[in-house]
Protein backbone atom coordinates (compact mmCIF):
# COMPACT_ATOMS: atom_id res chain seq x y z
CA UNK A 1 0.00 0.00 0.00
CA UNK A 2 1.02 3.59 -0.98
CA UNK A 3 -0.36 6.16 0.48
CA UNK A 4 -0.25 10.08 -0.75
CA UNK A 5 2.89 12.11 1.16
CA UNK A 6 3.54 15.57 1.66
CA UNK A 7 5.19 17.67 -0.20
CA UNK A 8 7.52 18.87 2.67
CA UNK A 9 7.91 22.10 3.65
CA UNK A 10 10.96 24.76 4.39
CA UNK A 11 9.88 23.69 7.75
CA UNK A 12 9.23 20.19 7.43
CA UNK A 13 12.16 19.03 4.65
CA UNK A 14 14.64 18.16 7.25
CA UNK A 15 11.70 16.00 9.02
CA UNK A 16 11.35 14.47 6.06
CA UNK A 17 14.87 13.78 5.40
CA UNK A 18 15.60 12.37 8.81
CA UNK A 19 12.72 10.25 8.00
CA UNK A 20 13.96 8.55 5.24
CA UNK A 21 16.67 7.84 7.17
CA UNK A 22 14.87 6.14 10.02
CA UNK A 23 14.94 8.85 12.84
CA UNK A 24 11.98 10.73 14.17
CA UNK A 25 13.00 14.48 14.54
CA UNK A 26 11.32 16.51 16.67
CA UNK A 27 11.30 20.43 16.65
CA UNK A 28 13.25 21.73 20.31
CA UNK A 29 13.50 25.34 21.22
CA UNK A 30 17.36 26.44 21.81
CA UNK A 31 16.04 29.32 23.73
CA UNK A 32 13.38 28.16 26.04
CA UNK A 33 14.23 24.51 25.41
CA UNK A 34 10.63 23.45 24.78
CA UNK A 35 9.64 20.20 22.41
CA UNK A 36 7.19 21.25 19.68
CA UNK A 37 5.38 19.04 17.19
CA UNK A 38 4.29 20.06 14.18
CA UNK A 39 6.68 22.10 13.17
CA UNK A 40 6.05 25.92 13.01
CA UNK A 41 8.25 29.21 11.90
CA UNK A 42 7.98 30.62 15.69
CA UNK A 43 8.24 28.68 18.92
CA UNK A 44 4.77 28.04 20.41
CA UNK A 45 6.22 28.31 23.70
CA UNK A 46 8.36 31.12 23.79
CA UNK A 47 7.97 32.96 20.39
CA UNK A 48 11.22 32.28 19.53
CA UNK A 49 13.18 31.33 15.92
CA UNK A 50 15.97 29.49 17.20
CA UNK A 51 15.16 26.40 17.50
CA UNK A 52 16.55 22.82 15.90
CA UNK A 53 16.01 19.56 14.63
CA UNK A 54 16.59 16.91 17.68
CA UNK A 55 16.37 13.44 17.72
CA UNK A 56 13.12 11.74 19.52
CA UNK A 57 14.55 8.57 21.68
CA UNK A 58 11.07 7.53 20.10
CA UNK A 59 9.53 6.14 23.24
CA UNK A 60 5.97 7.32 24.27
CA UNK A 61 2.61 7.01 25.28
CA UNK A 62 -0.80 6.31 23.66
CA UNK A 63 -3.13 9.68 24.78
CA UNK A 64 -6.16 8.77 22.22
CA UNK A 65 -6.67 6.37 19.38
CA UNK A 66 -9.19 5.36 16.96
CA UNK A 67 -9.76 2.14 14.78
CA UNK A 68 -10.37 3.24 11.61
CA UNK A 69 -12.78 0.87 9.73
CA UNK A 70 -13.68 3.02 6.86
CA UNK A 71 -10.41 4.63 4.67
CA UNK A 72 -10.84 8.02 3.34
CA UNK A 73 -8.72 6.47 0.18
CA UNK A 74 -8.34 2.80 -1.20
CA UNK A 75 -4.30 3.55 -0.29
CA UNK A 76 -5.23 2.59 3.70
CA UNK A 77 -5.95 -1.32 4.22
CA UNK A 78 -8.41 -1.88 6.82
CA UNK A 79 -8.67 -1.74 10.28
CA UNK A 80 -5.95 0.43 10.78
CA UNK A 81 -4.97 2.49 13.87
CA UNK A 82 -4.81 6.23 14.42
CA UNK A 83 -3.19 7.57 17.40
CA UNK A 84 -2.14 10.47 19.32
CA UNK A 85 1.37 9.46 20.97
CA UNK A 86 2.78 11.64 23.75
CA UNK A 87 6.67 11.75 22.73
CA UNK A 88 8.66 11.35 26.35
CA UNK A 89 10.24 14.73 25.00
CA UNK A 90 6.59 16.19 26.18
CA UNK A 91 5.36 16.66 22.60
CA UNK A 92 2.14 14.70 20.84
CA UNK A 93 2.01 13.83 17.18
CA UNK A 94 -0.13 12.06 15.36
CA UNK A 95 0.37 8.60 13.96
CA UNK A 96 -0.32 5.27 13.10
CA UNK A 97 -0.09 1.88 15.59
CA UNK A 98 1.29 -0.94 13.61
CA UNK A 99 3.22 -4.30 14.50
CA UNK A 100 -0.52 -4.95 16.37
CA UNK A 101 -3.89 -5.94 16.69
CA UNK A 102 -5.96 -3.31 16.94
CA UNK A 103 -8.52 -4.48 19.50
CA UNK A 104 -5.33 -4.48 21.87
CA UNK A 105 -4.24 -1.01 21.16
CA UNK A 106 -5.47 1.11 25.09
CA UNK A 107 -5.13 4.44 26.00
CA UNK A 108 -2.02 4.75 28.04
CA UNK A 109 0.80 2.33 26.50
CA UNK A 110 3.79 2.19 25.87
CA UNK A 111 4.86 2.26 22.12
CA UNK A 112 8.26 2.26 20.50
CA UNK A 113 8.81 3.91 17.34
CA UNK A 114 9.23 2.38 13.81
CA UNK A 115 9.15 3.04 10.48
CA UNK A 116 6.77 2.51 7.23
CA UNK A 117 9.24 2.90 4.21
CA UNK A 118 7.62 4.32 1.02
CA UNK A 119 8.08 3.21 -2.26
CA UNK A 120 9.51 7.05 -3.09
CA UNK A 121 12.48 5.83 -0.51
CA UNK A 122 10.78 8.12 2.69
CA UNK A 123 9.70 6.51 5.41
CA UNK A 124 7.04 7.33 8.08
CA UNK A 125 7.44 7.10 11.72
CA UNK A 126 4.71 5.07 13.48
CA UNK A 127 5.07 3.58 16.20
CA UNK A 128 4.29 -0.40 17.62
CA UNK A 129 3.85 -1.87 21.40
CA UNK A 130 6.85 -1.79 23.38
CA UNK A 131 7.50 -5.43 23.65
CA UNK A 132 8.84 -4.37 27.38
CA UNK A 133 6.43 -2.83 28.61
CA UNK A 134 4.39 -5.90 28.20
CA UNK A 135 5.93 -9.00 29.21
CA UNK A 136 3.35 -11.06 29.61
CA UNK A 137 1.90 -10.36 25.95
CA UNK A 138 3.65 -11.44 23.01
CA UNK A 139 4.15 -9.16 20.39
CA UNK A 140 0.81 -9.48 17.37
CA UNK A 141 2.06 -9.36 14.08
CA UNK B 1 -26.41 50.24 19.90
CA UNK B 2 -25.36 46.63 21.27
CA UNK B 3 -25.57 42.86 19.42
CA UNK B 4 -28.92 42.67 21.48
CA UNK B 5 -30.51 45.92 19.35
CA UNK B 6 -30.16 43.64 16.27
CA UNK B 7 -32.63 41.08 15.17
CA UNK B 8 -32.79 38.05 12.37
CA UNK B 9 -35.96 39.01 10.36
CA UNK B 10 -35.78 37.00 7.32
CA UNK B 11 -34.62 33.13 7.02
CA UNK B 12 -34.86 31.03 4.21
CA UNK B 13 -33.53 27.10 3.51
CA UNK B 14 -33.10 25.58 -0.28
CA UNK B 15 -33.89 22.01 -0.70
CA UNK B 16 -31.44 19.91 0.97
CA UNK B 17 -30.46 16.53 -0.57
CA UNK B 18 -27.42 14.18 -0.82
CA UNK B 19 -27.23 15.54 -4.21
CA UNK B 20 -28.82 18.23 -6.47
CA UNK B 21 -27.77 17.76 -9.98
CA UNK B 22 -29.97 20.05 -11.49
CA UNK B 23 -28.75 23.16 -9.05
CA UNK B 24 -25.52 24.95 -9.29
CA UNK B 25 -24.04 26.57 -5.64
CA UNK B 26 -24.84 29.75 -7.30
CA UNK B 27 -28.63 29.05 -8.06
CA UNK B 28 -28.55 28.07 -4.08
CA UNK B 29 -26.92 30.48 -2.75
CA UNK B 30 -29.57 33.18 -5.03
CA UNK B 31 -32.27 31.32 -3.86
CA UNK B 32 -31.22 31.57 -0.33
CA UNK B 33 -30.51 35.19 0.02
CA UNK B 34 -33.42 36.45 -2.15
CA UNK B 35 -35.70 34.28 -0.40
CA UNK B 36 -34.51 35.23 3.23
CA UNK B 37 -34.82 39.06 2.09
CA UNK B 38 -38.64 38.29 0.95
CA UNK B 39 -38.69 36.37 3.68
CA UNK B 40 -38.05 39.63 5.98
CA UNK B 41 -40.82 41.47 3.93
CA UNK B 42 -37.85 43.56 2.70
CA UNK B 43 -36.58 44.40 -1.14
CA UNK B 44 -33.06 43.57 -2.25
CA UNK B 45 -32.04 47.07 -2.67
CA UNK B 46 -32.85 47.38 1.22
CA UNK B 47 -29.81 44.92 1.87
CA UNK B 48 -26.78 47.01 2.29
CA UNK B 49 -24.10 44.78 4.13
CA UNK B 50 -23.40 41.15 2.64
CA UNK B 51 -21.46 37.79 4.74
CA UNK B 52 -22.74 35.95 1.55
CA UNK B 53 -20.78 33.27 0.21
CA UNK B 54 -20.35 34.33 -3.63
CA UNK B 55 -19.14 31.00 -5.86
CA UNK B 56 -19.80 31.74 -9.56
CA UNK B 57 -19.82 31.36 -12.32
CA UNK B 58 -19.73 35.53 -12.98
CA UNK B 59 -18.94 38.24 -10.47
CA UNK B 60 -15.80 36.51 -8.58
CA UNK B 61 -15.72 33.71 -6.62
CA UNK B 62 -15.43 34.41 -2.96
CA UNK B 63 -15.61 38.28 -3.15
CA UNK B 64 -19.51 39.20 -1.10
CA UNK B 65 -19.28 42.37 -3.28
CA UNK B 66 -19.91 40.65 -6.32
CA UNK B 67 -23.67 40.31 -4.43
CA UNK B 68 -24.03 44.25 -5.77
CA UNK B 69 -25.22 43.58 -8.91
CA UNK B 70 -27.58 40.73 -8.13
CA UNK B 71 -29.10 43.11 -5.17
CA UNK B 72 -29.31 46.31 -7.41
CA UNK B 73 -26.96 48.47 -5.31
CA UNK B 74 -23.90 49.31 -3.47
CA UNK B 75 -22.79 47.92 -0.34
CA UNK B 76 -22.04 49.67 2.75
CA UNK B 77 -20.36 46.65 4.42
CA UNK B 78 -18.92 42.92 3.37
CA UNK B 79 -17.69 40.38 5.01
CA UNK B 80 -15.58 37.89 2.30
CA UNK B 81 -14.56 33.98 4.11
CA UNK B 82 -16.66 31.06 3.56
CA UNK B 83 -16.95 30.67 7.57
CA UNK B 84 -17.95 34.16 7.93
CA UNK B 85 -20.76 34.10 5.31
CA UNK B 86 -22.85 31.37 7.61
CA UNK B 87 -24.24 30.51 10.77
CA UNK B 88 -23.90 32.03 14.07
CA UNK B 89 -20.26 33.45 13.21
CA UNK B 90 -21.95 35.47 10.24
CA UNK B 91 -24.74 36.34 12.37
CA UNK B 92 -22.07 37.79 14.96
CA UNK B 93 -20.40 39.60 12.48
CA UNK B 94 -23.56 41.04 11.05
CA UNK B 95 -24.86 42.10 14.28
CA UNK B 96 -21.70 43.43 15.14
CA UNK B 97 -21.39 45.59 11.96
CA UNK B 98 -25.08 46.98 12.02
CA UNK B 99 -24.91 47.75 15.83
CA UNK B 100 -21.78 49.35 14.78
CA UNK B 101 -23.76 51.73 12.54
CA UNK B 102 -21.50 50.25 9.42
CA UNK B 103 -24.85 49.08 7.59
CA UNK B 104 -28.36 48.85 8.06
CA UNK B 105 -29.62 45.68 6.78
CA UNK B 106 -27.41 42.61 5.81
CA UNK B 107 -27.63 39.00 4.69
CA UNK B 108 -25.62 36.09 5.57
CA UNK B 109 -25.48 32.65 3.79
CA UNK B 110 -24.58 30.94 0.82
CA UNK B 111 -25.21 27.25 -1.11
CA UNK B 112 -23.36 24.31 -2.41
CA UNK B 113 -24.28 21.69 -5.16
CA UNK B 114 -22.06 19.15 -6.99
CA UNK B 115 -19.48 18.47 -4.80
CA UNK B 116 -20.09 15.66 -2.94
CA UNK B 117 -20.06 11.49 -4.33
CA UNK B 118 -23.15 9.19 -3.26
CA UNK B 119 -23.19 7.73 0.27
CA UNK B 120 -20.24 10.01 1.31
CA UNK B 121 -19.48 10.48 5.01
CA UNK B 122 -18.61 14.37 5.76
CA UNK B 123 -15.07 14.30 4.92
CA UNK B 124 -12.42 16.91 6.31
CA UNK B 125 -10.46 20.40 4.92
CA UNK B 126 -9.90 20.27 0.74
CA UNK B 127 -6.23 21.02 1.37
CA UNK B 128 -3.68 18.42 1.93
CA UNK B 129 -2.74 18.97 5.40
CA UNK B 130 1.24 17.34 5.81
CA UNK B 131 0.98 15.82 9.44
CA UNK B 132 -2.88 14.51 9.23
CA UNK B 133 -3.52 13.41 5.83
CA UNK B 134 -0.18 10.80 5.97
CA UNK B 135 -1.70 8.97 8.82
CA UNK B 136 -5.19 8.57 6.92
CA UNK B 137 -6.94 10.58 9.55
CA UNK B 138 -10.29 12.66 8.30
CA UNK B 139 -12.99 14.24 10.02
CA UNK B 140 -14.40 10.85 11.44
CA UNK B 141 -11.31 9.85 12.76
CA UNK B 142 -9.89 12.86 13.78
CA UNK B 143 -13.45 13.46 15.56
CA UNK B 144 -13.14 10.08 17.17
CA UNK B 145 -10.04 10.86 19.01
CA UNK B 146 -11.73 13.24 20.94
CA UNK B 147 -14.56 11.03 21.85
CA UNK B 148 -12.41 8.23 22.29
CA UNK B 149 -10.55 10.45 25.31
CA UNK B 150 -14.00 11.18 26.32
CA UNK B 151 -15.26 8.27 26.94
CA UNK B 152 -11.97 6.59 28.39
CA UNK B 153 -11.98 9.45 31.25
CA UNK B 154 -15.59 9.54 31.86
CA UNK B 155 -16.52 5.73 30.97
CA UNK B 156 -19.14 6.99 27.96
CA UNK B 157 -20.76 4.37 26.69
CA UNK B 158 -21.15 3.66 22.79
CA UNK B 159 -24.88 2.92 23.86
CA UNK B 160 -25.18 6.85 25.41
CA UNK B 161 -23.58 7.86 22.30
CA UNK B 162 -26.16 5.41 19.62
CA UNK B 163 -28.85 7.56 22.30
CA UNK B 164 -27.79 10.65 20.95
CA UNK B 165 -27.83 9.47 16.80
CA UNK B 166 -30.83 7.59 17.66
CA UNK B 167 -33.06 11.10 19.20
CA UNK B 168 -31.90 13.07 16.98
CA UNK B 169 -32.35 11.28 13.49
CA UNK B 170 -35.79 10.35 14.68
CA UNK B 171 -36.37 13.99 14.86
CA UNK B 172 -35.40 14.36 11.28
CA UNK B 173 -37.44 11.30 10.67
CA UNK B 174 -40.62 13.19 10.86
CA UNK B 175 -38.97 16.76 9.08
CA UNK B 176 -40.47 16.89 5.62
CA UNK B 177 -37.63 18.95 4.68
CA UNK B 178 -34.46 16.66 6.17
CA UNK B 179 -32.34 14.33 3.64
CA UNK B 180 -33.30 11.67 5.67
CA UNK B 181 -37.60 12.22 6.04
CA UNK B 182 -38.82 9.04 6.78
CA UNK B 183 -35.81 6.77 7.49
CA UNK B 184 -36.00 5.45 10.88
CA UNK B 185 -36.89 5.39 13.81
CA UNK B 186 -33.75 3.91 14.94
CA UNK B 187 -33.34 2.63 18.18
CA UNK B 188 -29.78 2.49 20.16
CA UNK B 189 -29.24 -0.95 18.91
CA UNK B 190 -30.10 -0.26 15.27
CA UNK B 191 -26.73 2.20 15.51
CA UNK B 192 -24.79 -0.18 17.28
CA UNK B 193 -25.80 -2.71 14.38
CA UNK B 194 -24.49 -0.29 11.77
CA UNK B 195 -21.06 -0.51 10.16
CA UNK B 196 -18.24 0.92 12.66
CA UNK B 197 -16.18 3.86 10.67
CA UNK B 198 -13.64 4.66 13.41
CA UNK B 199 -14.09 3.27 16.93
CA UNK B 200 -16.17 4.78 18.79
CA UNK B 201 -18.29 6.13 15.64
CA UNK B 202 -20.58 3.85 13.57
CA UNK B 203 -22.25 4.86 10.07
CA UNK B 204 -25.39 6.29 12.27
CA UNK B 205 -23.32 8.00 14.36
CA UNK B 206 -22.13 10.62 12.07
CA UNK B 207 -23.58 12.60 9.45
CA UNK B 208 -23.27 12.39 5.80
CA UNK B 209 -22.41 14.66 3.04
CA UNK B 210 -25.48 16.69 1.23
CA UNK B 211 -25.83 19.94 -0.93
CA UNK B 212 -28.17 22.65 -0.13
CA UNK B 213 -28.03 26.19 0.81
CA UNK B 214 -29.46 28.65 3.37
CA UNK B 215 -29.20 32.45 4.18
CA UNK B 216 -30.33 34.83 6.73
CA UNK B 217 -31.40 38.48 6.81
CA UNK B 218 -30.55 40.71 9.84
CA UNK B 219 -31.54 44.58 10.98
CA UNK B 220 -31.69 46.43 13.72
CA UNK B 221 -34.40 45.95 16.62
CA UNK B 222 -36.48 49.17 15.48
CA UNK B 223 -37.05 48.63 12.15
CA UNK B 224 -37.54 44.60 12.79
CA UNK B 225 -40.77 45.55 14.69
CA UNK B 226 -42.13 46.87 11.32
CA UNK B 227 -41.97 43.87 9.85
CA UNK B 228 -43.87 40.76 9.37
CA UNK B 229 -42.29 38.15 12.06
CA UNK B 230 -41.85 38.00 15.52
CA UNK B 231 -38.91 39.85 16.85
CA UNK B 232 -36.05 37.71 17.23
CA UNK B 233 -32.91 39.53 19.03
CA UNK B 234 -29.61 38.12 19.16
CA UNK B 235 -29.11 38.06 22.62
CA UNK B 236 -26.05 37.35 23.15
CA UNK B 237 -23.07 35.98 21.01
CA UNK B 238 -19.38 34.37 21.16
CA UNK B 239 -16.34 31.94 19.18
CA UNK B 240 -13.82 30.30 20.32
CA UNK B 241 -10.93 29.07 18.23
CA UNK B 242 -8.23 26.38 19.25
CA UNK B 243 -5.86 27.01 15.96
CA UNK B 244 -5.39 26.29 12.40
CA UNK B 245 -8.25 23.27 11.55
CA UNK B 246 -6.83 19.75 11.63
CA UNK B 247 -3.12 21.11 11.89
CA UNK B 248 -2.54 19.57 15.49
CA UNK B 249 -3.83 16.33 16.70
CA UNK B 250 -7.41 16.57 18.33
CA UNK B 251 -7.55 14.98 22.07
CA UNK B 252 -9.61 15.57 24.55
CA UNK B 253 -6.93 16.97 27.03
CA UNK B 254 -6.82 19.90 24.62
CA UNK B 255 -10.02 20.64 23.02
CA UNK B 256 -12.18 18.95 25.05
CA UNK B 257 -13.71 21.97 26.85
CA UNK B 258 -13.10 24.29 23.83
CA UNK B 259 -16.58 26.51 23.65
CA UNK B 260 -16.65 26.73 27.55
CA UNK B 261 -15.32 30.39 27.48
CA UNK B 262 -17.19 31.46 24.10
CA UNK B 263 -20.94 30.10 25.68
CA UNK B 264 -19.66 31.59 29.11
CA UNK B 265 -19.34 35.03 27.13
CA UNK B 266 -22.57 34.46 25.32
CA UNK B 267 -25.01 33.49 28.17
CA UNK B 268 -23.82 36.09 30.20
CA UNK B 269 -24.38 38.59 27.65
CA UNK B 270 -27.52 37.61 26.92
CA UNK B 271 -28.10 37.53 30.81
CA UNK B 272 -29.41 33.99 30.90
CA UNK B 273 -28.13 30.95 31.86
CA UNK B 274 -27.92 27.55 29.73
CA UNK B 275 -31.01 26.07 32.11
CA UNK B 276 -33.19 28.93 30.68
CA UNK B 277 -32.83 28.26 26.88
CA UNK B 278 -36.33 26.20 25.41
CA UNK B 279 -34.40 25.13 22.40
CA UNK B 280 -30.97 23.94 21.34
CA UNK B 281 -29.78 23.82 17.50
CA UNK B 282 -26.51 22.62 17.80
CA UNK B 283 -23.62 21.03 15.39
CA UNK B 284 -24.01 17.32 15.36
CA UNK B 285 -21.59 16.04 12.96
CA UNK B 286 -21.33 12.96 14.94
CA UNK B 287 -23.25 12.05 18.21
CA UNK B 288 -20.47 12.46 21.19
CA UNK B 289 -20.49 16.31 20.02
CA UNK B 290 -24.15 16.88 21.07
CA UNK B 291 -22.80 15.21 24.55
CA UNK B 292 -19.25 17.29 24.87
CA UNK B 293 -21.76 20.57 24.10
CA UNK B 294 -24.15 19.67 26.87
CA UNK B 295 -21.00 20.03 29.28
CA UNK B 296 -19.19 22.77 27.71
CA UNK B 297 -22.80 24.95 27.74
CA UNK B 298 -23.27 24.24 31.22
CA UNK B 299 -26.00 22.11 31.30
CA UNK B 300 -24.17 19.37 33.03
CA UNK B 301 -21.31 18.97 34.82
CA UNK B 302 -17.80 17.65 32.69
CA UNK B 303 -18.35 14.02 32.45
CA UNK B 304 -21.89 13.83 32.90
CA UNK B 305 -22.98 14.12 28.87
CA UNK B 306 -23.56 10.10 28.68
CA UNK B 307 -26.05 9.78 31.20
CA UNK B 308 -27.59 13.12 31.00
CA UNK B 309 -28.30 12.43 27.48
CA UNK B 310 -29.54 8.87 28.48
CA UNK B 311 -32.07 10.16 30.60
CA UNK B 312 -34.09 11.91 27.38
CA UNK B 313 -33.05 15.80 28.23
CA UNK B 314 -32.37 15.89 24.58
CA UNK B 315 -35.56 14.44 23.35
CA UNK B 316 -38.37 16.53 21.75
CA UNK B 317 -40.07 16.30 25.25
CA UNK B 318 -37.33 16.11 27.21
CA UNK B 319 -35.77 19.56 29.47
CA UNK B 320 -33.38 20.75 26.81
CA UNK B 321 -34.82 19.85 23.29
CA UNK B 322 -31.62 19.66 20.63
CA UNK B 323 -32.12 19.30 17.24
CA UNK B 324 -35.73 19.08 16.67
CA UNK B 325 -35.29 19.40 12.88
CA UNK B 326 -32.74 16.28 12.73
CA UNK B 327 -29.82 18.37 12.56
CA UNK B 328 -27.03 17.35 10.62
CA UNK B 329 -27.42 13.93 11.37
CA UNK B 330 -30.44 14.03 9.39
CA UNK B 331 -31.60 17.21 7.95
CA UNK B 332 -28.52 18.02 6.15
CA UNK B 333 -24.78 18.87 6.55
CA UNK B 334 -23.77 21.25 3.57
CA UNK B 335 -20.52 22.30 3.61
CA UNK B 336 -20.70 25.61 5.68
CA UNK B 337 -24.54 26.56 4.88
CA UNK B 338 -25.24 23.62 7.65
CA UNK B 339 -24.08 26.10 9.74
CA UNK B 340 -26.86 28.78 8.67
CA UNK B 341 -29.42 26.27 8.91
CA UNK B 342 -28.92 25.92 12.68
CA UNK B 343 -29.72 29.26 13.01
CA UNK B 344 -32.92 29.01 10.38
CA UNK B 345 -34.29 26.04 12.80
CA UNK B 346 -33.55 28.43 16.29
CA UNK B 347 -35.70 31.48 14.59
CA UNK B 348 -38.50 29.16 13.27
CA UNK B 349 -38.93 27.41 17.07
CA UNK B 350 -38.57 31.09 17.94
CA UNK B 351 -41.42 31.82 15.57
CA UNK B 352 -43.55 28.61 16.96
CA UNK B 353 -43.04 27.77 13.25
CA UNK B 354 -40.91 24.88 12.89
CA UNK B 355 -41.92 21.81 11.87
CA UNK B 356 -41.09 20.05 15.83
CA UNK B 357 -42.34 22.79 17.37
CA UNK B 358 -41.30 23.22 20.75
CA UNK B 359 -44.21 24.63 22.73
CA UNK B 360 -43.72 28.17 23.75
CA UNK B 361 -39.84 28.51 22.73
CA UNK B 362 -38.51 31.88 23.83
CA UNK B 363 -34.87 31.85 23.82
CA UNK B 364 -32.92 29.18 21.99
CA UNK B 365 -28.64 28.49 21.60
CA UNK B 366 -27.65 27.95 18.00
CA UNK B 367 -24.16 26.80 17.69
CA UNK B 368 -21.69 25.73 15.13
CA UNK B 369 -18.28 24.08 15.35
CA UNK B 370 -16.11 21.59 13.81
CA UNK B 371 -12.50 20.78 13.23
CA UNK B 372 -12.63 18.15 16.03
CA UNK B 373 -14.03 20.41 17.90
CA UNK B 374 -11.41 23.38 16.96
CA UNK B 375 -13.60 26.24 17.28
CA UNK B 376 -17.13 26.75 18.59
CA UNK B 377 -19.48 30.06 17.69
CA UNK B 378 -22.45 30.40 19.08
CA UNK B 379 -25.75 33.02 19.13
CA UNK B 380 -28.07 32.91 21.71
CA UNK B 381 -31.30 34.46 19.95
CA UNK B 382 -34.56 35.59 21.80
CA UNK B 383 -38.08 36.60 21.07
CA UNK B 384 -38.51 40.15 22.17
Amino acid sequence: MSRRLPVPTELSSAFWISAAGHRLAIPCCGNCGEHFFPPERLCPACGSTSWGYVESTGSGTVTSYTVVHRAPSPDFEVPYVIAVVELDEGCSMLTNLVHTDPESVSTGMSVELTFLDQPDGRALPVFAPDPGAHPDEPEKG
Amino acid sequence: MALRDVAIVGVHATEQARQLPHRTSLDLAQESVLGAIADAGLDPRDVDGVAADWPGPGGRPGEAASWARVLGRPLNWVSDGLLDAAGARGVMKAAAAISAGLCDVAVVGGGLAGRFGPGQTVNGAEDYIEFTDVWGAYVVPLFALVAQGHMHRFGTSAEQLATVSATIRNNGSKNPEAVMCGKGPYTVDDVLASPMLATPFHLLDVCIAAEGGGALVLTTLDRARDLPHPTIAVLGAGMELSGAAYASPPQYSSVGRLGVSASTRALGMAGLTAQQIDVLSLYDPNSFEIIRQMEVLGLCEEGEGGPFVEDGNIALDGKYPTNPDGGCLAYAWNGTQQMTLKVVEAVRQLRGAAVNQVPDAETAIAANAGSAAGHYELVVLGRV
